[in-house]
């Protein structure tokens, strides 16, 4: 009889058994809380597909879009509209990469205490990092051409920019067909992955100064053509005699080329990988698109052009902007949100420390040879410029780089499609929105 | 109408209600979980050396093991030597337990129940020990020194706070009806007259133990609230289903009081609970891929929710009957049937729950893993044939663990019930207010989602902590219980109601796989309601405290002066 009552212990296991099958369910309830009360058929935040109540403010404040009796409306005249549209997201939930629906949670107010209870119905506030007036002079600069302007503060994390042309006004949605080939429901700035051309110099130069130790001491010599594997890498001139930092600044191809030719093929792909280039980055939960690179054969002429951002090289400008801003933190990468955030970002090592240092450097010297201080007033800029080459008709203009300032932390990329010269069309569209983001406006 | 009121009761509500709760939850555990179990004694056994050692059942092991109730440490005496048992009007008896070297009362050899007197010389395997029924006047005497449940914390305030927990709730909700339905208000005043009816019989019975009674109350409460959430005209006919739970609940009590009677009733219960299921199965119209629901006159019910309280008449048994096999085969085939028949109605969360009663059963008969590995394993074997064999139950198994990927079809139900949780936050939207009540079978087999919606986590993980804190006493209760019938019982009903819960809550979590099995007492619906009340009385009638509970017989007078107990010949 002892021995049967013992045995009751039995039920013991299904108590403990409930307690830790509580314990995964709270874990999972503090953790995903957020996302499970964002799905769009939860009747406690959506109405017929239409988020319940809340608003949205960039950085400083500034209301882009509320909610109100169930009624969503987008903030600012037609232009405003325009240019905040990837950034907040349509009607229809086609960019799905928007505010509206990326941080539905903040903007009905959830907590984990209250959940979604709101008596008054006032929804909450998610208060973005992006800087509604750079959005909006990216735009103007962008000018109705295809590209993307990324802009990331490199201490923070915090992405203050992602501008996507083309774009249209919500409040006055143009007819797009189901065929359309525009792409004009993507953020390009996090989900276009464009040829980078010579802005992937800043990869093959880190490679060689992390693998090649004597790289700074060499004389590199350029005939404006490097035979290579039965064709030829060229540059636009003969650059004569130079040292690694004047490789860079006048973009040489062939020395870069040639990098390319002793580093091998899957050296680059490896730096390229470890750089952020070729995995999808996650901002907030959202996953960018991948880059690309192929590692050729050895001794081809494809390798060649590989280290020169040609060949089959692809990269998001969110990427280059966040590989800046490592390079800019020497070497460690930041976190990225799209939520305001006065806290240091979460970071990672991806480059050396002197490999970080000695590349800024080349990029200030880059500035002062080539892209002129004097048409970057005030701005503490280090740069890079690309033009690459895609097929038929214009280049796509590339324009990355960071600010050395520690009040003005920030590290951005540019591209505009078949903008011809990079620093000569993506390098203003640059200048531009950084000298919204340095004036005072009294955040 | 009256927005604003509402506005208020929910502002009130929503931290009141959880803190209600905690507050019935806390006395309640306190009282049922706290303190060592004061044995009941018997009678004893009078040593070779001398010693003393007190009979705290009614039926008592004699034996060299160390398990044994009475261990005489003797070379000759088998391990499990015999057993010593005594019935409800005081009459022992002792039996051989195929020992090797016999036993022998007053000099006679036993092999079947033989009676005993107190006095009498029992001779185990050589060892001779004299034993001593308990008298009348020492049980009386026992019985006044036993603390009575009640005594420091009082049931009737336990009460008060679950009346007061009840018409808030009640208020609540009939606010939040969209259109006035009287029925919502009528319903909880119902429960609280209910509630004090039940108390009052437990009461004018002299006894004083009502722990159970308030937990479930509480909980049929809140599942009242669902009900009042989603379907408010229905809560007649759950109030209905209510009243049959409870008389079912005070029947099962009473039946249970006399163990002469649980045995005769065994057989029976087991026919009777084969013959419910057979005519489902042949009869049964199928609802939503299982075909569980009977028809009967215009009101559809769930026999296998009946069939449960067969199940633990039957797999449940006294001492002596643990011992002969044909007792343990008929058992297995029993069982075998049961879980049979609801597989082939594809009611596999049932099926789930009555082998879990079944694992905890054979488990506490035989106390052997190696039984128990190898009726999972035969399972395991089963399950594999039954869910090759249909695409649907194999299509809910691909979806576990992953209902985000797939949230408008296979994870429908669990994908809402999360985001319905989730919204709720620690304190809820407040009754009524919620949204998930409006989806299918919400109130049933998302019923978690539910209550945390509206009502807040806490009291939803409270609602768990219940269930919980009812089968813990349980597993108390069987230690003191008088029969191993008694023991092994409660501990069934508790698997039933834990196992239910458990497929219930986290199966429409994702966190198991979701089979539609209700949430004891909250669920909407009202077979399961009725069966839940039922398995609570196997929960009563293991609880020994002194004039603890109904379903456990008091001396009365006449029982006294007519069946003497022992020494008074």
């Amino acid at each position: 009889m002892k021995r049967i009552q013992r045995r009751g212990a039995a039920v013991l296991a299904l108590c403990l058994a409930a307690a830790v099958l509580t314990g995964i369910f709270l874990y999972l309830y503090v953790l995903r809380g957020r996302d499970w009360v964002a799905f769009p058929s939860n009747g406690d935040a959506y109405d017929a597909g239409r988020l319940r109540a809340g608003r949205i403010t960039d950085r400083n404040g500034e209301e882009l879009y509320a909610v109100e009796n169930g009624v969503g409306s987008y903030r600012g005249d037609g232009d405003a509209r325009t240019a905040l549209l990837h950034t907040l997201g349509d009607r229809e939930g086609k960019i799905g990469t928007g505010a509206i629906y990326k941080y539905a949670d903040r903007i009905l107010g959830y907590d984990v205490i209250n959940g979604l209870y709101d008596p008054e119905g006032t929804g909450g506030t998610a208060v973005l990092a992006a800087d509604a007036e750079a959005l909006k002079e990216a735009h103007r600069l962008l000018d109705g051409h295809a590209g993307a302007v990324a802009v990331i503060n490199y201490k923070t994390g915090e992405v203050l920019c992602a501008a996507s042309s083309p774009s249209y006004d919500p409040d006055d949605p143009p007819e797009i067909g189901e065929d359309d080939t525009s792409g004009v429901y993507m953020n390009r700035a996090l989900s276009a992955a464009y040829t980078p051309g010579s802005v992937f110099k800043l990869v093959t130069l880190s490679a060689a100064l992390e693998t090649l130790d004597d790289v700074l001491d060499r004389d590199f010599h350029c005939s404006g053509k490097l035979d290579v594997g039965g064709g030829s890498v060229t540059c636009t001139s003969a650059h004569g005699d130079m040292k690694l930092e004047d490789a860079l600044a006048r973009s040489c191809n062939c020395v870069f080329a040639s990098l390319a030719l002793e580093l091998g093929g899957e050296r680059l792909r490896e730096q390229a990988e470890r750089l952020g280039l070729l995995t999808r980055l996650e901002v907030d939960g959202i996953l960018t698109a991948r880059g690309r690179f192929d590692a050729a054969p050895e001794g081809s002429l494809n390798l060649g052009w590989s280290g020169a951002g040609q060949y089959n090289d692809l990269v998001t400008p969110i990427a280059m902007a966040r590989l800046c801003a490592a390079i800019a933190n020497g070497g460690m990468a930041p976190e990225l949100t799209g939520l305001r955030s006065d806290e240091p970002a979460k970071t990672a090592r991806i480059m050396e420390e002197d490999t970080a240092e000695r590349i800024g450097e080349m990029m200030d010297y880059a500035v002062h040879l080539t892209y002129g201080e004097e048409n970057f007033p005030g701005l503490a800029l280090r740069a890079k410029s690309g033009t690459a080459e895609v097929g038929s008709g214009k280049p796509n203009a590339w324009f990355v780089g960071y600010l050395a300032d520690e009040e003005h932390p920030y590290a951005f990329a540019v591209c505009v499609e078949k903008g011809g010269s990079g620093a000569g069309t993506a390098g203003p569209v640059a200048n531009g929105v950084l000298q919204v983001l340095i004036k005072d406006r009294g955040k | 109408m009256d927005i604003l009121t509402l506005s208020a009761v929910t502002a009130v509500s929503r931290y009141v209600l959880p803190a209600l709760a905690l507050i019935i939850l806390i006395r309640s555990a306190i009282s049922m979980l706290s303190g060592k179990p004061e044995r009941e004694v018997w009678g004893h056994i009078c040593m070779p050396n001398g010693a003393k050692q007190p009979l705290t059942n009614w039926e008592n092991v004699l034996g060299r093991s160390r398990s044994s109730d009475v261990v005489l440490d003797y070379r000759t005496v088998s391990r499990t030597h015999a057993a010593l048992t005594r019935d409800a009007f005081g009459h022992w008896t002792v039996m051989d337990l195929g020992s090797k070297t016999g036993t022998k009362v007053r000099g006679h050899d036993v092999e079947g129940p033989v009676p005993i007197r107190s006095g009498d010389i029992l001779t185990v395997g050589g060892a001779s020990v004299m034993f001593v029924a308990s008298t009348v006047r020492e049980e009386e005497a026992r019985a006044q020194s036993r603390e009575r449940p009640g005594a420091r914390i009082r049931p009737g305030v336990t009460n008060m706070v679950l009346t007061i927990f009840i018409l808030l709730l009640g208020i609540q909700y009939t606010l939040a009806a969209p259109e006035p339905e009287p029925a919502v208000p009528a319903a909880f005043l119902a429960l609280v007259v209910l509630l004090w009816s039940c108390y009052t019989i437990t009461r004018s019975l002299d006894r004083t133990g009502f722990e159970v009674e308030t937990l479930a109350f509480m909980l049929t409460a809140v599942g009242f609230g669902v009900c009042a959430g989603s379907a408010p005209r229905d809560l007649p006919k759950e109030l209905i289903c209510l009243l049959a739970g409870l008389a079912l609940y005070f029947l099962t009590g009473w039946c249970l009081r006399d163990l002469g009677r649980v045995k005769k009733l065994r057989p029976l219960m087991g026919g009777a609970g084969i013959a419910l299921l057979l005519v489902n199965l042949l009869t049964a119209s199928s609802i939503f891929g299982a075909k569980n629901w009977m028809s009967v006159g215009g009101v559809s019910f769930q026999p296998s929710e009946l069939v449960k309280i067969c199940f633990i008449f039957t797999g449940a048994a006294s001492l002596d009957r643990l011992y002969t096999r044909r007792n343990l085969v008929g058992f297995v085939c029993f069982a075998a049937a049961c879980v049979g028949c609801l597989a082939a109605m594809s009611d596999f969360g049932t099926a789930a729950v009555f082998f879990t009663a079944y694992i905890v059963i054979a488990f506490m008969r035989s106390g052997s893993f190696a039984t128990v590995l190898l009726s999972l394993a035969g399972t395991g074997f089963g399950a594999f044939i039954v869910v090759t064999a249909r695409p649907y139950v194999l299509r809910r198994f691909a979806t576990w663990g992953h209902a985000w990927d797939d949230p408008f079809a296979g994870g429908f139900q669990q994908t809402r019930t999360m985001s319905a949780a989730a919204s709720g936050g620690l304190f809820g939207l407040g009754g009524g207010k919620g949204w998930l009540h409006n989806i299918f079978a919400a109130d049933t087999d998302m019923v978690f989602g539910v209550v945390a919606e509206e009502l807040g986590l806490i009291l939803a993980l409270l609602t768990v902590a219940t269930v919980v804190v009812i089968a813990l006493f349980a597993v108390k209760s069987a230690g003191c219980a008088r029969s191993s019938f008694y023991a092994i019982a409660a501990c069934a009903a508790v698997t039933v109601m834990l196992t239910q819960l458990i497929l219930n809550v986290f199966g429409s979590l994702d966190i198991l796989p979701f089979t539609g099995v209700t949430f004891p007492l909250i669920s909407r619906g009202g077979s399961s309601l009725i069966s839940v009340w039922g398995l609570l009385a196997f929960v009563k009638a293991a609880d020994c405290r002194q004039n603890a509970s109904f379903a456990i017989r008091l001396k009365r007078r006449r029982e006294r002066r007519h069946k003497p107990g022992g020494e008074e010949q």
